[in-house]
């Protein structure tokens, strides 16, 4: 048999009875990629390569976004920056049904837009806004799954890295003209998933009962200028170059602090060590799920089972319309296994000429597979985002995940939009002269 | 076991403030690394490797801190409708496979590849690569301690009762 | 034990991985499906060749290690990744270490004279098979630089290494070691003003999207080299030797002939596409500037003074050649 066929058995077998049992998610990635390599591999070789893989998936300068903006979260509410920041949001957004989880939708796609990380929107928005939903008497388990469901649209609203992946490994498309494109397939997949809360917000009636004076609007607004502030610095600072946005989670750390500390006096420099060490627990918790999973791409890679998976399924049909279905599948699929930068580079040799014999237009495959592997990324066993959700979400992945399928029916829908209206993707790129 | 909790405290101890003395490197490194760069237009040349490194330590450590606690995220739809006996038994299988993962992966492997890595240097910081690594089989050692004195725990019943399965 | 003997057999087949870091379109890779074709014409029943583009197994100081265990059994690395292994590579990120782009390829090809160069990484389990062209590297930003001077206050991204940042700091502008692929945002939000390299980056990496000035200063021609596991090497017949040898030296001469292709592609595409202008500088106020760089770099460390010599000797071939 086919050294793929082995160790994806290997992989599928070992991975689902290990995680219905309850192991921890990281083991039972760890332990079934790395039994999937013993077959082809020494077992000391297999080994070693799993430790190197676990080092070299967490020593990434980008990820410190994760830790920096799950500590801002911390700050922020602790130091009453975050009950100032929703009191606005309260007052501006009124009696809308699930106002604050659709102000979590908007703050993600702006947040992620910037940082083009959908991992640090999950972060920073959900430990900020979310304590203040469940004050508000939601559901942890919704207002994680709004969180969770909207937290990858930064990665299709510019900038984003994947794009540049995409661009060298498609042999040179213009990352400008991906960029454009991903506008509109990101802000309809905000779109999709407000519309989605406003219902379900509806039927629970999360809608705030407060209503203000003229004289406590002044006070809101005035005592929250100072927060935002902290937003106008962090996005501007992106903005005018003064720092990365990988960066600009410190300057949240650092700003909050300042501002909780010395302004509101809600901090004292004794409470800094626990602020420290929570949020270094939860870093630990979902940094650690982000190393392991490096070994089952790695693992993928090595063994060739995307290309195994995908000529066994290309080969049921010569239809465009179902070779497209089929490729979504596909990727939504593996997606579920592997992180969008490898199943990019991986992918994109594989499916690119099948599209651009078709008829495809490369920045429109692009925008598919992106779209596509962005799902990936809330999708369990493998989910980045998703872990980052539900851990500052205080939840259980099995129960928001029971509120994540509503998100997934819609956001599909979605995808089969932008798969077969080419125009979604193309109509932005166009009028900027780049089709 | 009276000593045997003495220990597991001592590492935690250890454990948690080695993170958070980590933790508040990194702010400052970070903080240094914005503002060398823009205000006096001398960027740094090995912060971006400290941060890295030093989080890579951090995240890694944290992560055996919360294998004490058995805090991982896990999906507990059998786990959670289990038990007496039989809750017991499948928690402490579950501590052998964490122990198997963390002895041959991170213990084994990663010593191994301290080992191959000695005599490479970082790029910036110019420190052996084997001696950044050295936090893989060190969490490793930690992961393996703690699930041992939770099997312990489990054994004698000292898991507190009617504790849930945390996500 | 760490063997090279982790056979993955498939069919009775030995599979043979090779990593590298650029795309499937770039000249090494091109030389590596000549490679592949060559072994697998004379070897095909024992051995079959599988490569992985775009850092698929690791970024190249990684994949070195999974080459030195033998998980992977081979790699294409530049000399920056094998300095740490060997210190002789540091020769190669000397500036100016070459003078022309002749006496490059003679040292590079002088196939006998690399082989003891070659050697110095048996230590640590691997071995230098052949080297790339990976062109020259030269100046770009969102401002043009016609002398050093125009340099001075620019943020240049440079890799991170301090040979790297030593040699930007030289020519005046303010190093700032980050990872490539950070660079194309970057620059393009002002935090970077540019970086270092050659035309490909402008069109593979889109840099010349962003960065609108490309500035042939031309400080340094370093190679990318294709290194393999010793053990796996050693336990190869003789004529299997010289088969893997062979098929090593057609992938250069393939990977020589589409880099300066690609080179000119790449120029027409950023001129016309782009709108990226090439300058032409007076390089000798650029090889003033770090002038001290080169006598630094031989007191410090004295393990590359004969393959410096061994340079030298055929710069001034060259240089000879021209004043005739
Ligand atoms: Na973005
Ligand atoms: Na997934």
């Amino acid at each position: 048999m086919n050294t793929a066929i082995i160790s994806g058995l290997i992989i599928l077998v070992l991975l689902v009875i290990m995680l219905v049992a309850g192991v921890p998610i990281a083991v039972a990635l760890g332990i079934s990629s790395v039994c999937a390599i013993l077959p082809v591999m020494d077992t000391s070789v297999a080994v070693l390569t799993g430790a190197q893989r676990i080092f070299s998936g967490i020593s990434v300068f980008s990820l410190l976004a994760i830790p920096f903006f799950i500590l801002a979260g911390n700050i922020m509410n602790k130091g009453g920056i975050a009950v100032r920041l929703i009191n606005l949001a309260k007052l501006v957004t009124g009696r809308t049904p699930g106002a604050l989880a659709q102000t979590n939708v908007l703050a993600n796609m702006l947040f992620g837009a910037i940082s083009g990380s959908g991992t640090a929107a999950a972060s920073a928005m959900g430990s900020i806004i979310g304590p203040i939903e469940k004050d508000e008497g939601y559901d942890p388990n919704f207002s994680a799954a709004a969180n969770i469901a909207t937290a990858p649209t930064g990665l299709l609203i510019p900038p984003s890295n994947v794009m540049i992946t995409f661009s060298l490994v498609s042999g040179g498309t213009s990352v400008a003209a991906l960029f454009m494109a991903g506008y509109i397939p990101g802000i309809l997949w905000g779109l999709a998933c407000m519309l989605v809360i406003y219902f379900i917000a509806k039927k629970n009636n999360y809608r705030s009962k407060q209503k203000f004076t003229f004289k406590e609007a002044m006070n809101i607004i005035l005592q929250a200028l100072p927060c935002l502030l902290l937003i106008i610095i962090v996005i501007g600072g992106i903005i005018a170059g003064i720092f990365t946005a990988t960066e600009g989670s410190v300057v949240a750390v650092v700003y909050s602090l300042l501002l909780s500390l010395f302004g509101y006096k809600s901090i004292k420099f004794k409470d800094i060590p626990k602020l420290l060490k929570d949020s270094a627990e939860m870093t630990g918790i979902i940094i650690f799920l982000i190393g392991v999973s490096s070994i089952m791409s790695w693992v993928m890679a090595f063994t060739n089972i995307p290309t195994l998976v995908s000529n066994g399924l290309l080969a049921i049909s010569d239809s465009k319309i179902v070779i497209l279905l089929m490729i979504n599948i596909i990727l939504l699929i593996v997606g579920t296994f592997m992180d969008m930068t490898p199943a990019c580079l991986i992918f994109t040799p594989i499916f690119l000429p099948v599209c651009t014999a078709l008829g495809m237009n490369t920045i429109h495959f692009g925008i598919m597979m992106i779209f596509n592997l962005c799902i990936g990324t809330i999708t369990p066993p493998v989910g980045t985002t998703l872990f980052v959700g539900v851990k500052v979400g205080n939840v259980k992945i099995e129960t928001v995940f029971k509120q994540l399928l509503i998100y997934f029916a819609a956001i599909f829908v979605v995808l089969m939009l932008v798969t077969y209206i080419p125009q979604l993707s193309l109509w932005l790129p166009s009028l900027m002269g780049y089709v | 076991m009276n000593v045997l909790h003495k220990i597991r405290e001592g590492i935690d101890l250890v454990l948690s403030w080695a993170c958070a003395a980590l933790f508040a490197l990194m702010v400052i490194v970070g903080t240094y690394q914005i503002v060398v760069r823009y205000f006096f237009n001398s960027p740094s040349t090995v912060s971006e490797e400290l941060l890295t490194y030093s989080f890579t330590w951090m995240a890694l450590l944290a992560s055996a801190y919360v294998f004490g606690k058995r805090d991982h995220m896990r999906m507990g739809f059998i786990a959670d409708k289990l038990t007496g006996t039989p809750r017991k038994v499948l928690e402490i299988i579950i501590e052998i496979l964490i122990m198997f993962l963390a002895g041959s992966v991170m213990v084994y492997g990663g010593w191994n590849i301290m080992g191959l890595t000695m005599t490479q240097v970082t790029a910036s910081l110019g420190v052996p690569m084997g001696v950044i690594y050295t936090v893989v089989p060190l969490s490793g050692i930690l992961i393996v301690i703690y699930s041992i004195l939770n099997i312990v725990d489990l054994v004698a019943g000292y898991e507190r009762e009617q504790r849930e399965v945390k996500e | 034990g760490m063997s090279g003997c982790t056979s993955s057999v498939t069919g009775g087949k030995r599979i043979i991985r090779i990593s590298h870091a650029q795309s499937e379109t770039h000249p090494e890779h091109l030389g590596l499906l000549r490679f592949k074709e060559y072994v697998e014409e004379n070897l095909g029943d024992k051995y079959e060749v599988q490569i992985f583009p775009n850092e698929l197994l690791g970024s190249a100081q990684k994949a070195i290690e999974l080459t030195q265990t033998g998980a992977i059994d081979f790699v294409v690395a530049g000399t920056a990744n094998l300095e740490t292994f060997a210190d002789v590579y540091e020769v190669f990120s000397m500036p100016y270490l070459f003078t022309s782009e002749e006496a490059y390829h003679e040292v590079m090809n002088d196939t006998d004279y690399m082989n003891q160069v070659y050697a110095s990484t048996d230590e640590a389990g691997f071995r230098v098979l052949t080297w790339y062209n990976a062109g020259t590297r030269n100046f770009y930003a969102t401002k043009p630089i016609h002398t050093p001077d125009d340099l001075k206050g620019l943020k240049i991204r440079v890799q991170q290494s301090p040979a790297s940042v030593n040699m930007a700091k030289a020519f005046g502008a303010a190093a700032s070691p980050m990872s490539f692929g950070e660079v194309y945002t970057a620059i393009q939000q002002g935090v970077i003003d540019g970086a270092e390299n050659n035309e490909l980056a402008l069109t593979n990496n889109k840099h010349g999207e962003v960065a609108k000035y490309f500035s042939y200063n031309k400080h340094q021609m370093v190679p990318d080299m294709l290194i393999g596991n010793l053990k796996f090497l050693n336990s190869l017949s003789d004529e299997e030797r010289e088969v893997f040898e062979e098929a090593a030296r057609l992938s250069t001469e393939v990977e020589l002939e589409e880099w300066d292709v690609q080179v000119e592609e790449a120029k027409k595409i950023a001129k016309d596409d782009m709108g990226v202008e090439f300058i032409d500088v007076d390089i000798q106020q650029f090889k003033d500037k770090v002038a001290g760089v080169q006598d630094e770099m031989l007191k410090e460390n004295p393990d590359i003074q004969d393959l410096y010599d061994h340079i030298q000797e055929i710069n001034a071939k060259y240089v000879d050649k021209e004043a005739e």
